[in-house]
């Protein structure tokens, strides 16, 4: 039978030294208010944080020195991503650019790109932004429409992003663009563009979401020009360099770990003395929880290798965020209490704030339906 | 009868269609009672749906008057209607006469307690009733009390004498007072004893099942959302319904929709008077049958802050409000291991 097996992992010493850092330094945030734990997490942007965080070397930590970066493992950096998730850390400004953009152009970019950004984001000074989703192409895609052609020293990118998170305060977006006509082969003739926001030629329209923030957005690109050493890869990559980032981009804590905040919240309410169905309900999650913790630090370890676990990556995320949806829907049977943004209760609050956000949790990334796709194509079945 | 309750609700469809807009919802969102909207159906006559003829009421069955509720939540009604019809027909079973204006109920948390001191003069309310919803907007809470000696009053107070201690929006911006009714003192004429029905459990079952008909009609909604759009959005070359996996969830979505639509007109019965039993029994095919025909309005993906409203409207259901989604499942469970 084919199975994938998420190998057991032991954090080495200095991922156990990192938690320990990376605790006194939220202990710290947490001692002096600086953010409200129960409504954030890696989605809220607040970039003073980001370049707090990025002051005390929590940010680019596997990068080579000469860019900015700690030199640290992937280990290392595991840890100190699920410490900031159980510390509902609002990490939302660097998030991005910390977990998929910088590997990205780190591994494939130019030389000046790595330079011009890579130190920028690792002090807290740059976020990046996804562009991948289309009005038209969603899941599909392979199917965007968004095009670039060839000019002298680069290239003039047209066509419209949706969903694009952040896009209104980021300083770049990764874009995937066509630069060939669709042909026989669908994912061929695409390239990704490293793209700065604040060039001519781009603009920026808000969608509210469901809780009536604005954290996603249209993006319009009009010639909006590109230089050469902006690309990222070589012309007609952009297929192999979009699903490597996706790799990066689904396998993390963050995936489980969106709303952790209300779990412990709820323990908290509950105290030390759980009804029956309070200790089952919770004793249930707790288990997920440790599993999809050993699951995910098992594909840490395998990045740490120099592997790319797509469909690993792909499970860890179908799995991930179904836990994360199951969530709220527990909580609130657990602890009956009407939710609401407004109400300065922090059980209440965080409440809200998830029941409005969980939706997203499994469609963000990826769908589940397009996951499973992945995974049954790989047990042999497409 | 039958066609009667039809002309009824395709009536009301009409008008919460032709009076809810995008702006509506949107001031309602940021708390603005919408008073040209409640002027419609108050001209209507929506309010005093349960409400007798001889009481100047519309004698709706008490089926129809739910799928009137349900109607009123498949299109988003930013107002306490369903509380208003409840409230004045049990206040006109009691012996009162209609309230005018909108009315809302309290309390609604299953743990809130208010108490009656009778004196020479009226009355006298303490305790305090959370998550109220419209606990300042409407004019009038119809409020349940019990004495002393365990004995049920209803209470008409007018919001204007209500001392609100906490407000906030619910996850559907929809308003929630705390009101404090210590020492709140009340005229005889704003106090009757409670009709049998209420005695041993209040106001929760006629709250849940009032909630419940809403959760339906938000389901509903969305449902009509789903399917449309699944048929409309393209990937990967051919409309997302061809996908067996769409086709999967959506059929899924359509039995939970079809069991709650079903658990919802089989609720416990009360006998209140001769003239009314609630909540909603299945008497009529009309609450039970879902519509044949989609209402063509509805088929409009291209409004997603209306589909953003009805997901809201179904998601504070998940609260406290009225036990509907903790208590009455607890409940059943107790009976049946009781029984
Ligand atoms: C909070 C949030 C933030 C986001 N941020 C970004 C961002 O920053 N940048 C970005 O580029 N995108 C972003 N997205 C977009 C996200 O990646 C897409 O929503 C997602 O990939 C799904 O695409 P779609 O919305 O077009 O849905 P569609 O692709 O239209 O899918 C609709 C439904 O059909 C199903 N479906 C589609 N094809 C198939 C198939 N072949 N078989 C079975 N089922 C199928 C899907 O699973 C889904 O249920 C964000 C989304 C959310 C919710």
């Amino acid at each position: 039978m084919r199975a994938f097996r998420f190998e057991s992992l032991t954090l080495p010493p200095e991922a156990d030294a990192m938690r320990r850092k990376v605790r006194v330094f939220l202990e710290d945030e947490r001692a002096n208010r600086r953010y409200a734990a129960h409504r954030t997490s890696w989605s809220t942007f607040d970039p003073e944080f980001s370049r707090r965080a990025a002051k005390a070397g929590f940010i680019g930590m596997t990068w080579p020195r000469q860019y900015g970066g700690g030199e640290y493992s992937n280990l290392e950096r595991f840890v100190v991503a699920e410490e900031m998730l159980a510390a509902g850390a609002p990490g939302g400004a660097h998030w991005i650019a910390d977990r998929q953009s910088g590997p990205q152009i780190l591994k494939h970019g130019s030389e000046r790109a790595k330079e011009l950004i890579l130190p920028r984001i690792a002090s807290g000074e740059c976020y990046f932004g996804i562009g991948m989703s289309e009005p038209d192409s969603g899941s599909d895609l392979a199917a965007a429409r968004t095009r670039a052609d060839r000019v002298e020293d680069g290239w003039v990118i047209n066509g419209a992003k949706i969903w694009t998170s952040n896009a209104h305060r980021v300083h770049y977006l990764i874009v995937l663009v066509r630069t060939e006509p669709t042909g026989q082969d669908r994912h061929a003739g695409l390239s990704q563009f490293i793209v700065d926001t604040t060039s001519k030629g781009i603009e920026i329209r808000p969608i509210m979401n469901l809780s009536g923030g604005h954290e996603f957005n249209e993006v319009f690109f009009k010639d909006c020009f590109v230089p050469d050493d902006m690309m990222i890869g070589k012309p007609g990559e952009g297929w192999t360099r979009v699903t490597g980032e996706l790799a990066f981009e689904r396998a993390g804590p963050d995936r489980f770990m969106s709303d952790i905040r209300l779990l412990v919240e709820l323990i908290n309410k509950v105290g030390h003395e759980p009804n029956e169905r309070q200790a089952v309900e919770i004793g249930r999650l707790a288990v997920h929880f440790a599993t999809l913790r050993r699951m995910s630090s098992s594909i840490a370890g395998l990045l740490e290798q120099g592997g790319s676990p797509v469909t690993e990556a792909a499970l860890v995320k179908d799995v991930g965020t179904a836990f994360e949806r199951e969530v709220p829907e527990i909580v609130r049977k657990l602890l009956p209490m009407e939710a609401s943004l407004d109400d300065e209760d922090e059980y209440s609050q965080g409440l809200a704030h998830v029941l409005l956000h969980a939706p997203s949790f499994t469609i963000r990334g990826g769908t589940p339906e397009i996951l499973r796709g992945m995974i049954a194509r790989s047990l042999g079945l497409r | 009868m039958e066609d009667m309750s039809a002309i009824v609700l395709e009536q009301a469809d009409r008008l919460f269609q032709q009076h809810i807009d995008k702006q509506i919802l949107l001031e309602a969102d940021a708390g603005h009672w919408p008073g040209s909207l409640w002027g419609a159906l108050d001209d209507a006559g929506l309010p005093l749906a349960l409400v007798p003829d001889a009481k100047g009421g519309g004698g709706l069955a008490s089926s129809v008057a739910a799928s009137l509720i349900r109607r009123s939540a498949f299109h988003s009604v930013p107002l306490p209607l369903a509380e208003t019809i409840m409230a004045n027909a049990l206040w006109t079973d009691a012996g009162g006469e209609v309230i005018k204006g909108a009315v809302t109920l309290a309390p609604v948390n299953p743990l809130d307690r208010i108490t009656l001191v009778a004196g020479a003069r009226g009355a006298t309310l303490h305790g305090t009733a959370r998550h109220v919803p419209w606990g300042k907007q409407a004019l009038h809470a119809l409020v349940f009390a019990r004495d002393a000696s365990g004995k049920a009053f209803l209470c008409r107070v007018p919001t204007a004498k209500i001392n609100s201690t906490k407000a906030r929006r619910n996850v559907a911006c929809e308003p929630r007072e705390d009101i404090d009714f210590d020492g709140l003192h009340l005229s005889s004429n704003d106090v009757s004893p409670a009709s049998s029905c209420l005695a041993a459990e209040g106001l929760m079952p006629f709250g849940a099942a009032i909630r419940v008909q809403q959760m339906i009609g938000g389901m509903e909604r969305c449902m009509d959302y789903a399917l449309a759009y699944a048929n409309e959005r393209v990937q990967f070359g051919r409309p997302i319904s061809k996908f067996q996996a769409v086709q999967h969830m959506l059929a899924i979505a359509a039995g939970h929709f079809a069991a709650a639509s079903a658990a919802a007109t089989r609720s416990p019965r009360y006998r209140c008077s001769a003239t009314m039993r609630l909540p909603w029994r299945s008497q009529s095919p009309v609450a039970a049958r879902p519509p044949d025909r989609l209402p063509p309005y509805a088929i409009r993906c291209t409004a997603p802050w209306d589909l953003r409203r009805s997901t809201r409207c179904i998601m504070p259901l998940a609260g406290c409000g009225h036990g509907a989604t903790n208590g009455a499942p607890n409940r059943g469970g107790r009976k049946k291991l009781a029984g």
